[in-house]
Order: structure tokens, then sequence, then C-alpha cells
């Protein structure tokens, strides 16, 4: 069995990457002192793979919108128990979630992690769908999804994408519509999970109190061996361009919301990782609590506490960043900001300031390592995105100022920016 | 082995008294020190750490007059201090000490106000270099907190208006998350005319009307008879900032200082009361309240947990599983008030249908209706969800506030012993104990005719 060592010696911490002859790549990062057991098996297939095939096996098989999540759900029903039923028994809390690339199986104890994996383990490699329980999921996750839709912070974001993107799929709700996943049958179930379920597509991932001889031990004895397949997803070709460059919905809020996006060329591994420090720095320079654009808001009442921005990615997929707030006036916030980009792209950075925004990212980076939960989804991120924990300190060590500004071109590009509001009118 | 030293005396610490544990086996001390009249510093030291979360909360009564001013007073004070009288400025302070932001702490606990703030600076040793930041942190904050930026007897005039346009601005947006604000209108309801349903009442023009005036009176106030407490958790090394922050605190001129009752249990309606309030809203919302005076608070968290609180408790697995009456539908006890609040998310036509399946859980646990396996497992449950307390240090700062609210100081396997020793007796007495006070539900028109 393949092991790798991944470790940080300026933080002082490791982890380790098994390759288990399964086909699945476990992670195990044991954390002295620690009570607790986070763990996640997670498949590298989200929302956003509506379009696959088994490369090599013909043509692409299309699903509905809302599937991936809609598995999920069903695939805690085991066909003779409630996977919930056998989690009470260990004293662990179970939980799930689909995110547009990737959906996650987790637990967390402080008692038991042994048999807790176990069933995770178990449960993950058996799929059971009926005609009749797939329709009965249809009611909890229409309520979902409702509720979702009464979420103007989520209508804003959501909308957001719908400007940006034409075509790319991550335009689409990660839960569907309550019209398609009507067309979710137990076949189509099945198709999805034996194509993305494959251990050769997924990841264990396991933090705090745990020990690496005895997780292997469980895996030898619960993983099915899986063929090597090599999924592919089909993606629309997506035009530079935006759908358009504002969008707005009418809700009752108390102030307008509002969200600004910057979209930009999708990318891959080291390069993805460099981009996502580049544009974490960017933004806190740009519009950051140090910056003089966002004293100028704040002064003058254009933006208030609400106000903040991300990073929102998928590897070689889709990448932007967003800006987001509330806003009297959200249209001038959207001024200034172009306003000031077009200035920095001219001028640079503030060295200084630079300086200070690099050691704020540090001081974020050793926060992290602070939560076993935490630890457990950087180690699953990290291995989806082809890098590892340790590596955004590595590159922040070596990013300039002036490597900020080179990437403004490419991060902040007006031509294919847009903006959602939400308001009362 | 875990050692444990109960402070039978507190929380009648007097001005220099300290109780103090040590849990050997997990590493961890545990102190409490009274460094003034009615101020209290609690340290707590994990060394696996890599932050000290360190904590001021100013604690009062809850009152109409003053809650605006309270609320506004945390985000001004933390804008500017003497030193430092530009946001910017304080800002890119902070950031350069690695990113330790400071927030505004305003939060309720049963009738009493908490205000302050709080910071988590990374421990001096994960620094580049070894550079010392904790006692520049510390220093800041002690600014914010006791040298404010106040000129002519009058706070930051420009920050106090902008942050009074904020705090109205908040009031407004609480529309916005549906969940909350009917949590918010629920608790209105369920404590009508006590102090813990206040800001239920607040509204934005209440916020417009307080004054510069209104403000100062109430930041002397607090300095001078308010409820102090200090809390530093995380990895330590830092004993030359808490220094800096036992001499600060020690210094305050106090007197009146509020003595704090934290448990006030509510009243019972004499009858069951129903709001129904129309909202454009796809999923309609539903709270219902039950009240007790049932003593013992373990019992009564087991039961609500039982009920409603885990992926296999009542409420989840019949109401939400085999009913697919609502989406969410929970259950928590408020201890400091005796009332469970059951909160759900459902179909404006399944209103009915969802409140008397509810109702029938809860007689349901009253007639003995749970397996021993249930309960079992629900102990199980709780017990290590309160010993991951120990890996945060936000967490374990929590942990040990809401044990100083309840006057013990129980770690976390005292407190899972206390679950473990529930019978299935009590959990049925106190079941029966707990009767129907008020329904409020948030939903459509559709809802409201329903409803």
């Amino acid at each position: 069995m393949d092991k790798k060592i991944i470790k940080s010696e300026a933080l002082g911490e490791q982890y380790s990457l098994i390759k288990h002859p399964s086909g699945l790549d476990v992670l195990v990062w044991k954390m002295d002192g620690f009570t607790t057991t986070e763990a996640a098996f997670a498949t590298k297939y989200g929302s956003i793979n509506n379009c696959f095939r088994v490369k090599g096996s013909g043509d692409f098989t299309t699903v509905p919108e809302g599937i991936a999540h809609y598995l999920e759900h069903k695939l805690f029903e085991n066909e003779d128990t409630d996977v919930f039923d056998l989690y009470a028994a260990t004293g662990a809390s179970a939980n799930a979630y689909t995110s547009f690339y990737e959906t996650a199986y987790t637990f967390s104890t402080s008692e038991n992690w042994e048999q807790a994996l176990e069933i995770l383990l178990d449960f993950v490699q058996k799929p059971y769908f009926t005609k009749e329980t797939v329709e009965k999921e249809q009611g909890i996750i229409g309520q979902e999804i409702k509720m979702c839709g009464d979420s103007p912070e989520r209508q804003c974001f959501y909308n957001l994408l719908k400007a940006l993107y034409v075509e790319h799929p991550v335009k689409i709700d990660i839960a569907g519509t309550v019209e398609s996943i009507s067309h979710i049958t137990p076949e189509l179930l099945y198709e999805c999970y034996n194509t993305f379920y494959n251990l050769h597509n997924m990841v264990l991932s396991i933090a705090g109190n745990v020990d690496e001889d005895k997780v292997i031990e469980i895996c030898d004895r619960l993983l099915k061996p899986a063929n090597d397949i090599c999924v592919e997803t089909k993606f629309p070709e997506e035009p530079a361009g935006v759908a358009q460059k504002k969008i707005t919905a009418v809700f009752p809020v108390g102030l307008p919301i509002f969200c600004i996006g910057f979209k930009s060329e999708p990318c891959g591994e080291m390069e993805y990782e460099r981009r996502g420090v580049l544009s974490s720095l960017i933004m806190q320079l740009l519009i950051g609590s140090t910056s003089p654009l966002h004293k100028e808001l704040f002064e003058e009442g254009l933006i208030n506490s609400q106000f903040g921005f991300e990073e929102f990615s998928g590897t070689d997929s889709f990448f932007t960043c967003i800006i987001s707030g509330e806003s009297r006036d959200p249209d001038e916030v959207y001024k200034r900001l172009c306003g000031e980009i077009e200035r920095v792209k001219k001028e640079g950075f503030d060295e200084k300031r630079f300086e200070i925004c690099k050691k704020s990212k540090y001081g974020g980076i050793v926060r992290a390592l602070n939560n076993v939960e935490n630890c457990a989804n950087s180690m699953m991120e990290s291995y989806f995105n082809g890098t590892t924990v340790f590596e955004s300190a590595k590159l922040l060590a070596n990013i300039t100022a002036e490597d900020c500004r080179k990437a403004l071109d490419v991060l902040f590009d007006m031509e294919r920016s847009a903006i959602s509001v939400v308001d009362n009118k | 082995m875990v050692y444990f030293i109960e402070y039978s005396f507190y929380p009648c610490l007097k001005a220099g008294e300290i109780g103090e544990w040590q849990m050997s086996e997990k590493n961890i001390t545990n102190k409490r020190t009274c460094i003034g009249d009615g101020i209290y510093l609690n340290e707590i030291y994990d060394p696996k750490f890599k932050t000290n979360n360190i904590r001021i909360k100013f604690i009062t009564a809850i009152s109409e007059e003053n809650y605006a001013a309270n609320a506004l007073l945390p985000p001004v004070l933390v804008t500017s201090n003497s030193e430092i009288t530009s946001k910017t400025e304080l800002s890119q302070k902070f950031a350069g000490l690695y990113g330790t932001s400071v927030g505004a702490i305003f939060d309720s606990m049963g009738d009493y106000q908490v205000l302050g703030f709080s910071t988590t600076p990374i421990c001096d040793r994960f620094t580049i270099g070894g550079e010392v930041i904790s006692e520049e942190v510390v220093r800041q904050i002690l600014l914010c907190a006791l040298s404010p930026d106040i000129k002519d007897g009058k706070f930051n005039e420009d920050y106090f208006r902008i942050r009074k346009q904020e705090l109205m601005d908040i009031i407004s947006a609480t529309v916005n998350e549906k969940r909350s604000y009917g949590y918010m209108k629920a608790k209105g309801l369920t404590f009508r005319n006590e102090p813990a349903a206040v800001a239920a009442g607040i509204t934005a023009e209440k916020a417009e009307k307080v004054t510069q005036e209104d403000l100062m009176r109430q930041y002397r106030y607090l300095l001078k008879s308010a409820h102090i407490e200090i809390t530093v958790c995380g990895g330590g090394g830092i004993d030359n900032a808490v220094e800096m922050i036992k001499d600060a605190f020690s210094k305050l001129e106090r007197e009146n200082t509020e003595k704090i009752v934290y448990r006030r249990n509510s009243p019972l309606k004499s009858e069951l009361e129903n709001i129904n309030e129309k909202m454009a809203v796809s999923q309609s919302k539903m709270y219902m309240s039950y009240k007790s005076d049932y003593e013992n608070i373990y019992v009564c968290k087991l039961f609500s947990v039982l009920l409603g609180n885990s992926p296999f408790s009542k409420l989840f697995t019949n109401v939400r599983e085999k009913l697919s009456l609502c989406y969410y539908c929970s259950a928590a006890y408020l201890d400091l008030k005796g009332t469970l609040m059951i909160d759900s998310g459902v179909e404006a036509k399944d209103i009915e249908a969802a409140r008397k399946a509810i109702g029938e859980q809860i007689a349901a646990v009253a007639a003995g209706d749970f397996t021993d396996e249930e309960l079992e497992n629900t102990k199980l449950y709780m017990c290590g969800a309160y010993k991951s307390n120990y890996d945060s240090e936000w967490d374990m700062a929590s942990w040990f506030e809401a044990q100083n609210t309840r006057g013990t100081s129980y770690t976390p396997e005292q407190a899972a012993g206390s679950i473990n020793a529930v019978t299935r007796e009590e959990i049925i007495e106190c079941a029966e104990s707990f009767k129907p006070d008020s329904i409020y539900i948030l939903t459509s028109e559709e809802g409201l005719q329903n409803g």
C-alpha cells in the first residue's frame, strides 16, 4: 500500500495519504489532544455533473437537475434499516451535503469512531432505490426547495450565477426544481451511483482522535475493490461574456441585497490553488476593511457590516470572485468598485497594506488548523483540487504585490462582471 | 483520571478569590478569579490550540428603555478608540496582528443582555519569527473598552451616526431570514411582559431615537454596575496580556453592581395563545412553546433531545420522516426560562396536521412510549456532543460561561454523568410537566385559511 506523508514544518502539522488497494485514496490526520473524530466519505460528483459518461463507454447521459442532491438523500435508506438508526447506537452525529462539485457523507463523534466509520463505509457502498421510496422523497426535497426559495440571500446568489453564466450548469440550483426532481427514477439514480460512486472517484478523509492503522484495517474489511474507471463530464461551451449585466428580484427585505460577480476562465490544480490565494488577497486589498474604498463606502453609508467577499470556484470548471452585502444603492457600490479596479490596474497596490494583508491571510491559515472538522474538510477539498492543505501557506510566502496587480486583468475583468439585486420594489 | 473541585462557593467569589481545577488527563487548566466587584476573569488553557479566544462581556438586565442603546454600544466601541480614531487604521492595526479581528457581541441570556467584544489572536508561538502580538491585541481591546474615542463628552460623531443607521438597517433586515425572524416573534409571544420579550418589539424607529447622551449614560452605567465576565480560552502563553486585563479592570470604580439571577422560569399563560402572521412565504414557520417548572435541567435537556433534537428523535422520525409533514421539526429547551420551543418548517396545507402530530409526540413521551434503546442512544448522543466542546476554544469558553449561569462548574464529563443518571421515570414525569403556552405561525394567505 503506497503511503505519502504530507507535512508542513512551519505549521508543525502532517497527515497521510494512503492509496488503498480497493482504489480508494484515504487521508488520515491524527490531531493530538483532540477528542472528536471527523470523517468525510466523498465523491467528486456534484450538481454540475449532469451530462456524463465513463470514458470509452459510448454516448453521454443527461440526467435531471438536482439528481446528485436527491441521490445523497436516498443513500441514507438501506434495504433493511435507516442509517440514522445505526449511527444512533454509536453516539455519532451523521450528516451529508451536496455542493456544485462534490457530495460528502460525514460523521462527527467523541465516542466509538471505529463503529461509526464502519457504518459510513458500509452504507455509502450499499444503494437501495425503489419506485416507492424515490417518490416519497419528492415531498421532503420539494419542501427543502420551497424553504430555500424564501431566502432572499440565496435568490440573490443564484440570480448572480444566472447573470454570469450563459450555459454552464453552475447557474442551476443544487437541489434542482420541484419539476426537475419529478423526473428522477430509481434507474437514473443507479446510473449516477454506478458512475460516480466508484472508489477511484472518491476519497475518505478522517481527522482528529483517530488511529491510522485501525482506519486501514476497517477499510481492508469493508471496501469493495472497484474497477479503475475515468468519469468524463461534458460541460457546454461557455462564452467568455456574461448572460446579462444586471438581474433584479423582488422580495420582502429590509435593505436591498446585492451580489457582484467577476467571472474568469476555469483552471486546475496548482494554478487553481495559486489563483485562490491571489483572489483572496486581491479582494482584501481592494475592498477589505483596511482599504480606502471600504472606508469611503462605509463612511458614506453605502455598505454596512454585512459586506463581504468570497472566491467561488470549482477546479477545471468555473471561477468567480463575489462581493456581496446590503446597500441603499447597490449600483453605486458596483460603479465605485469598478472605478477602484481601474485605478489599481494602473497604479498597483500599496506595498505596506499588501504586507499587512499577507500577514492577515497567514493568521487565517493558522486559525483554520484549530478545528478538526475544518481539517477533515480541507484534506478532502485539496485532494479533489489536486493539491494539499499546506500549499496555500507556501504559495502565500512567494506572492508579491505586483503579482496581485497583474492578476487583476484575469480575475477582475469588467466586461465579465454582473450585479444581482434583491429589493422590495 | 479526572480531577475536579466543585465551586460550592460560586458565584460568591470575592475580589481576589480564585477557584481552580486541572484535568491532568486532558492537560487542561481552568481558573476563575474575582478581580473586582462583580468582575470575573475565567482562564481556560489547553496547549493543543493555536489561538486564544478573548471575550469581554457586560451582562445587564434587559429593559425596553436601554435595549437599543445597549445594542448600539459594542459596534461603536469597536470602531475606533482614543489612540486610533480611524476605523480603517484600527482595522489595519488588527489585520497586521495576523488578521485578528474584533467582533462586537450583542446577545441575550434569559432576561439579561450580554454585550461586549470577542477576538481570537493566534498564539505568539505561531507568528512568523515568534513575534509577540498578544499584548498589543489586548492593549487595543482594552482601549476600545475602557478608553474609547470620546471628544467633548461624546463618542465619535461620524461613527455614532453610521453605526446607528446600521443598527436601524439590521433591525429592518430581520425579516430577510424567515426562520430567525419567526423565532424572535415567537419569543415575543411566549415571554410577553417579560424582559426576554423586549427584542421582538424593537423597531428601527426606536433605535433612531438613541442619542449620544443615552449612549454615554449607558456606557458609564455598564462600567460601574454591570456584571462583567472576561474569558481567555485557548492555547495560552498569554500571561502578560492577561495581567494587563486584570490590571485594567481591577481599577474600575464600581458601585451598585447588578446581582444576576439567570434562571427565571417564564409563567405559563392561563390559556393557550395563538398568533398567525401573514407574509409572502413559500414554506410556513410554526413555533410551539411549552413551559414547566421542572427543576433538574439535565432531565429537561434529555427530554428535549429525545423528543426533537437528534436525527433519530421522535419529531424527526415520525413528523418529518414517516408523515412527511415538516422539512425540519426540532425541539430546544431554554433552561433559563423553563421553556421548550418546537420549531418547524411546514407547508401551509399541513399546518394543522403538523400541530396535531407534534402534540401527539409529546403525549407519547409522557405516556412512556419510548424504548430503552431510544433513551440510551439519546444519552450517548448528548454525552458525545458535550465532550466535543473540548475541541474548540470557542465552544469550551461558551461551555464554562453556560456553567456560570447555572452556578456550577461541571466539566463535560460531569454533565454527561448527570445525563446518564436520568431515569425513564424522570423523563416521563418531566414530559408530563410541560404544558402548552403559545403557538406562533408565520404563513401565507393559504396558511391563514388552514391554520
